[in-house]
């Protein structure tokens, strides 16, 4: 339990960093009629007569009220590592305009001869379910309504502590119908302390350089890996297997009796999956990203182009629905991969206040911002100029990869990282968007904890004090806006707007997302298909073999300058290379279809 | 007189089933009581939520 210190430091420390470094403030008090610091100020002034409960609950709600699920509270041990769960999941489908509740996943070893994967969800301790996942979504921050729909969903069965208001209930009274019978079922909410068992990373400990640049639902991140520790024990061991084959000294001693094959694997178990589909369109690639929650966006990148190698080049389906977002610039810097076009990565900015301008003077990182904060006190502005988090040229050092049409796959679970992953892929026309829900879940920020706020400013004076018992806060501290058509639009509460909506249906729920898979390859189908390839001949002078199809225009450029341009059929065409330098060499190959570029590709020489 | 070729069957798209293969990265593991061991083992040990909250003097 805290003492009455330890409270009023906590609330001291919220109402600094809202007060002073909270990026989205005024757009939250416009939004939703919130008035936080006020809400903290009353808290400060009543805390001590409160009980335990009475005052993290509060606390929690207050951060809750901003519909943030970036800034947020982090309780204290012993809350900060526990998670209460009911061992089952429930998703939606749709039938006509009315939603369905169908449990999709059960604790192994819970099943019995009626409650089972497919059953309906009906009631919940005797109120409609839809109504008590409705009132759930009034207790979780998403930003929309979708958002928070989805996010009250995902509450009724997991909780992580350090976050969530505890469930008032003890256990559950489940009313289900299985085929044509109903029937009741009591859960009790159980609480267990979560390690890391299944790969991945601590989403409340995010350190070094990704604490710089996280954009990340770290509540969404802890459920995903709940539910992989709840339903998916192969999911885990594979994990196990694949880190022990990867580094046999920090893969913990897992016996590798038949090594794992990386050609239907990735070795980012934790981050990818992927298969080939056949639909009735066609055969494509699919990929799941189930988090960009990764320490090293390189690394990040690199597998998934490994991967994307591995599929057919036709189109591929890109799956982020559910994902909670991580590292920016495994966001960012992986649309290269899917489009001939230069990144223009989303600009950041500060809220101009002396402690945002104390921060930037202290760390040479944010060096850009500084003038315009420093500005503000004659120019009025609220917001810094806006920057990217890294030199444009981080963003296009790669280029393309994957040169056939892409859908991407999202939900309203997608935020932060996804978000802006999901903006990028919009905003440069990379392709279509199929969403299960209107829009993204709507987090445009870059997030920091107070523990890293702390190290930028470790002096005396500093306005950040050390927290009792591992408490934190995490808050946005840049908010990003859109490039393109859409320049200087706000992610954060607004998301992004897929081309076409798909509602989920029973099949989908049980059996591998099947119509909504279809659905995307149908979309995939009406998608021109273009490639460009290059092969090099070492014949003197050297030559670049390269085949087309389905452009009308190809121009080289040799170490970034013009240096041929062809009309071209499908087929091949080969290059001379006479003006080689010494060293290393670059031959970039640009296709066009009706002037519009449209695949890409780099050979490095 | 040669007999008509009987033209193939033609299956509309909407009710041909996409083949949607089951995820690579999954092991088989042998029972529900096997499964149930591996997950118990992966969660440590669990405790009611009520005895939790009394145990933190949260209420």
């Amino acid at each position: 339990m805290l003492s009455a210190g330890e409270r009023q430091l906590l609330v001291d420390q919220a109402l600094a960093l809202i007060e002073h470094l909270y990026v989205h403030l005024t757009l939250k008090r416009a939004m939703h009629a919130v008035d936080p610091l006020q809400r903290l100020r009353l808290l400060k002034h009543r805390s001590a007569s409160m009980s335990e409960g009475a005052f993290q609950s509060e606390l929690i709600s207050i951060f809750t009220g901003l519909r943030d699920l970036h800034t947020i509270y982090i309780l204290p041990e012993p809350y900060r590592t526990r998670v209460a769960y009911l061992p089952f999941r429930i998703e939606e489908y749709f039938e006509g305009d009315e939603r369905q509740y169908v449990v999709t996943e059960v604790k192994p070893g819970t099943e019995d001869a009626s409650f089972k994967r497919g059953v309906l969800v009906t009631y919940w301790n005797g109120t409609k379910i839809d109504r008590a996942v409705e009132l759930n979504a009034d207790r979780e921050a998403g930003s929309n309504v979708d958002a928070r729909h989805a996010r009250g969903l995902s509450a009724m069965t997991i909780r992580p502590l350090a976050m969530s208001l505890p469930p008032d209930e003890e256990w559950v009274m489940v009313t289900y119908r299985a085929g044509s019978q109903t029937a009741e079922r009591q859960f009790y909410w159980q609480v267990f302390e979560q390690g890391l068992p299944g790969g991945g990373n601590d989403p409340l400990a995010a350190t070094g350089d990704l604490a710089l640049v996280l954009g990340l639902d770290a509540k969404a991140e802890l459920e995903r890996q709940v539910r992989k520790l709840l339903y998916a024990p192969e999911a885990v061991e594979i994990a196990q297997r694949v880190k022990q084959q990867i580094d046999p000294v920090l893969g913990g001693g897992i016996d590798i009796a038949v090594p794992v094959n990386f050609a239907v694997v990735s070795k980012m178990p934790d981050v990818f999956a992927f298969r080939r589909v056949t639909t009735p369109s066609g055969q494509f690639g699919y990929v799941r990203i189930h988090t960009f929650y990764v320490s090293d966006d390189t690394a990040f990148v690199e597998e998934f182009v490994r991967i994307v190698g591995l599929l057919p080049q036709d189109g591929l389906i890109l799956d982020v629905r559910g994902n909670g977002g991580g590292n920016i610039l495994a966001g960012e810097r992986l649309l290269q991969v899917l489009t001939p076009q230069s990144i223009d990565p989303e600009r950041f900015y500060f809220i101009n206040s002396p402690l945002a301008l104390r921060i930037c003077e202290a760390n040479q990182s944010f060096a850009d911002w500084r003038e315009s904060i420093a500005q503000a006190v004659e120019t009025g502005a609220e917001f810094s100029h806006g920057f990217s988090l890294r030199p444009v040229e981080n963003y296009n050092d790669i280029g393309q990869k994957y040169q056939g049409p892409v859908v991407l796959v999202i939900d309203a679970r997608c935020y932060s990282t996804t978000d802006i992953f999901s903006a990028g892929f919009q905003d440069h026309g990379i392709g279509k968007i199929l969403g299960t829900s209107g829009a993204t879940g709507a987090g445009g920020a870059n997030v920091w904890g107070h523990d890293l706020l702390l190290s930028m400013l470790p002096s005396t004076d500093s306005p950040f004090k050390p927290l009792p018992q591992k408490a934190s806060f995490r808050v946005a501290v840049r908010r990003c806006t859109r490039v393109g058509k859409r320049s200087g639009t706000l992610v954060e509460d607004l998301g992004v707007v897929p081309d076409a909506i798909h509602r989920m249906t029973r099949r989908d729920t049980l059996n591998g997302n099947i119509d909504l898979i279809n659905q995307a390859g149908e979309m995939l189908a009406t998608m021109p298909v273009q490639a460009v390839a290059a092969k090099v001949q070492t014949s003197v002078p050297m030559t670049v073999d390269v085949t087309t199809k389905n452009v009308t225009r190809l121009d080289v450029f040799l170490n970034t300058r013009p240096y041929r341009s062809f009309d071209v059929v499908d087929g091949t065409t080969s290059i001379d290379l006479t003006a080689l330098k010494e060293g290393s060499n670059i031959v970039e190959l640009r296709g066009f279809r009706n002037d519009q570029l449209v695949a890409g590709t780099r050979v490095r020489l | 007189m040669t007999a008509r070729k009987t033209p193939a069957k033609r299956v509309a798209a909407k009710d041909v089933k996409a083949k949607v293969p089951k995820a690579n990265n999954k092991t088989k593991m042998k029972s529900v009581a096997e499964r149930a061991a591996a997950v118990e083992k992966n969660l440590g040990e669990s405790q009611p939520l009520r005895d939790f909250l009394n145990g933190v003097g949260w209420r």
